[in-house]
């Protein structure tokens, strides 16, 4: 799992990735975004997000070389005001049956295009060592892994889904670009599917447990009583109802999700090289992974929310401490390609509606 | 005047060649920057005015682009904050450090939160209620009659001087409407169906139309409380509750969505339940102020509006009283008390 494709005659660099943020810095200036953004009834936090952006992007470095980030607040809240007003729209006219229908049409297939576009937006707006990236994925492709490989890993109940998984970050990897010079990808589906089974067998057991304690504690006894008498529904059902679920999100789905995004995580560094020449390394301990995003979440919770600076630089660090890069020979040599950067449509619509693009990276 | 210049890393534009260099200002005539490498050679030169300097943002390396796309990378911070003066940047970055004062922004944020949740909401729904054209209003109506005739509905069978009755005392409430409760262009109209699955009921939409079921219409037949419940729904379509819980929601979800940033899955799944409890408890509130409106309606068109509170107290002897946080009703009980409660009070 962890060697990298072999490269002829030469001999890999091991280069750490490191992030330099620090929690003191990264308060005051995620505080200073929040106040602005409530000010100005959010239209400042298109400036946010580009401060926050540069923030973390600025402050990670691969061989003495960080990356940045270069969009514009202006871009950003062009990009949101659009899709803004065409979600109003889309809310709206769904209300109307028949209407609703066509809407829903037209947005699935607009969902590859603006998968592109955001994909496309990031990737030139974000540079490392002065060389911008790029992404060269098109709306066919896009289509294939947003509708059809999640039907037709429906289809087989979800058995082939890691197929689907693979194909989306395929997609996503083999598509970018550090200027001129292009990233592969060729991790082997069983390390997926093992990555699934992980968190399938987390979702029994953790599943099997909770079930388990909550039937012993009597929690369950008055959904199972309400049922006969639908008239008078006590309050304490509701109650209990509510805490079942969080306990369901905090020790069963959240966890298992997480654990499988660091084991996927694993797999793309490992079987993606630069140009053939450098490789990716990424070590993270999946149960440490969930022990940090699970105590993230009760102290941003506990801490009514002033610990989320503090979290979000925890899971940074943890991430770039076991990440590193193969380097297979000079990093002076990348140079950049033109590429138009369109707009921030697709952006700021996987802001707001939380398009799952995020492969880990 | 030259100075020994302050240490960096140049890169030429478009590649990632990092050259040690240092950075010299010359005053002599124009303010002029120049990018040396460790010869001495000149590797990028352009007036202090044209070279772009980038926000500073915690301790990352400033970068200073110069027309020709090269960039000079450096760590010395106060060189530079001392060669670029003041800037709303650097003014931004002055607050963002961490120092006693961030208390006051942290309290400035909750209290901006408190405003923002109080009124800056409601503000900005009646923004877009005001912007949303009144066709789509007659159209909304239309495409939910026809879905519900498509699914659950069949014509009524309530005999023609039932449905005069029924209508004689809409109209009677409608006709003692105030003015501003009738957008441009809009009609209340009154309809009924047979809808069996959903047992003695009325509701409205939008647009200003509002359903009745025969089952209702058999079951509750005393003029007040018909007229009770009907104020009650065309308080719904006065008081735009129906577009103002559309537009809400979507408001709360937005402004979370663009300020939470990356938070994580679990506070994500966190925030949403949040915002639907929120909704339902806007819902609940929406339902008393209908109850309120129709109270005040039934009375003016001279019917007795204690008519409310006697369909309420024979639908608990029917279905019994329900409540709670996750219902989009308050209980009937409730309701009940605070409709008396108004009429007294009046």
């Amino acid at each position: 799992m962890q060697s990298p494709p072999p490269l002829p005659n030469q001999a890999r660099t091991r280069v750490p990735v490191e992030f330099r943020g620090n929690t003191r810095e990264w308060f005051g200036i995620w505080i200073v975004n929040l106040v602005l953004s409530i000010i100005t009834i959010g239209i400042y936090s298109a400036w946010a997000k580009v401060r926050h952006k540069k923030y973390f992007y600025q402050h990670t470095y691969v061989g003495e070389r960080n990356f940045d980030y270069h969009a514009t607040g202006k871009q950003i809240l062009i990009g949101r005001i659009i899709v803004i007003v065409g979600l109003v729209l889309f809310t709206v006219l769904s209300a109307i049956p028949v209407v609703a229908i066509f809407i829903f049409f037209a947005f699935l297939f607009a969902i590859p295009w603006l998968v592109v576009q955001s994909l496309r937006f990031n990737a030139r707006v974000s540079s490392w060592s002065n060389v911008r990236f790029g992404f060269l994925g098109s709306y066919g492709g896009a289509a294939k892994i947003t509708i059809l490989y999640p039907f037709l890993a429906a289809l087989t109940l979800y058995i082939a889904a890691p197929y689907a998984d693979r194909a989306r970050r395929r997609f996503i990897v083999s598509n970018h670009t550090l200027g001129k010079t292009g990233f592969e990808f060729g991790a082997p589906i069983s390390k997926f599917y093992k990555a699934a089974l992980a968190a399938l067998a987390w979702v029994l057991v953790t599943g099997a447990v909770l079930g388990f304690v909550l039937v012993q504690s009597g929690v369950l006894d008055g959904l199972f009583g309400s049922l006969e008498s639908i008239e008078s529904q006590p309050p304490q059902v509701e109650l209990g109802m509510t805490l079942v679920t969080y306990a369901a999100l905090f020790v069963v789905l959240a966890p298992a999700g997480a654990l499988y995004y660091a084991m996927a995580r694993n797999i793309v560094f490992n079987h993606s090289t630069l140009g053939g020449v450098h490789a990716f390394r990424s070590t993270v301990p999946p149960l440490r992974y969930v022990w940090i995003v699970v105590t993230n979440a009760i102290a941003m919770i506990g801490s009514l929310f002033l610990l989320v600076p503090w979290a979000q630089m925890r899971k940074a660090h943890f991430l770039a401490d076991h990440t590193e890069m193969l380097v297979g020979g000079s990093l002076d040599d990348f140079v950049g390609s033109m590429q138009d950067e369109r707009n921030a449509i697709g952006d700021a619509y996987s802001d707001i509606e939380g398009l799952d693009l995020d492969i880990g990276i | 005047m030259s100075g020994p210049g302050v240490a960096g890393r140049f890169y030429a534009a478009g590649t990632s060649r990092m050259v040690v260099s240092r950075i010299m200002l010359s005053t002599a005539g124009e303010d002029h920057l120049t990018v040396r490498g460790a010869e001495g050679d000149s590797l990028a030169s352009a007036a202090l005015a044209q070279v772009d300097f980038s926000d500073r943002i915690g301790s990352a390396p400033r970068r200073l682009v110069f027309p020709d796309g090269s960039v000079f990378e450096t760590d010395e911070h106060d060189a530079i904050a001392m060669l670029e003066g003041e800037t709303h940047a650097s003014r931004l970055h002055a607050w963002e450090a961490f120092h006693p004062r961030l208390v006051i922004v942290l309290l400035a944020g909750i209290a901006s939160i408190w405003a923002l949740w109080r009124y800056g909401l409601d503000i900005m729904v009646a923004g877009a209620i005001a912007m949303t054209p009144a066709p789509l209003y007659g159209a909304m109506d239309a495409g939910t009659l026809q879905a519900l005739d498509t699914t659950m509905a069949s014509p009524t069978d309530l005999p023609e001087e039932e449905q005069a009755r029924i209508r004689a005392i809409f109209d009677d409430l409608v006709a003692v409407l105030p003015a501003d409760a009738i957008r441009k262009g809009q009609e209340y109209t009154l309809d009924f169906r047979s809808v069996p699955g959903i047992g003695p009921n009325a509701f409205a939409m939008p647009g200003g139309s509002v359903i009745m079921t025969d089952a209702f219409a058999e079951e509750f037949g005393d003029d007040d409380v018909v007229a009770g419940v009907l104020g009650h729904e065309i308080g719904h379509v006065a008081e735009d509750h129906g577009l103002k819980q559309v537009y809400r929601s979507l408001g709360i979800y937005v402004l979370v969505a663009l300020m939470a940033g990356d938070t994580g899955p679990i506070l994500e799944n966190i925030l949403l339940e949040g915002n639907l409890l929120l909704s339902l408890s806007f819902s609940r509130e929406k339902e008393l102020d209908a109850d309120a409106f129709g109270v005040a309606l039934v009375r003016d068109a001279g019917y007795d509006p204690r008519g409310l509170a006697k369909f309420f107290r024979d639908l608990i002897l029917m279905v019994g009283d329900d409540n709670g946080f996750r219902a989009t009703h308050p209980s009937s009980s409730d309701r009940v008390e605070r409709i008396e409660e108004l009429i007294e009070a009046q």
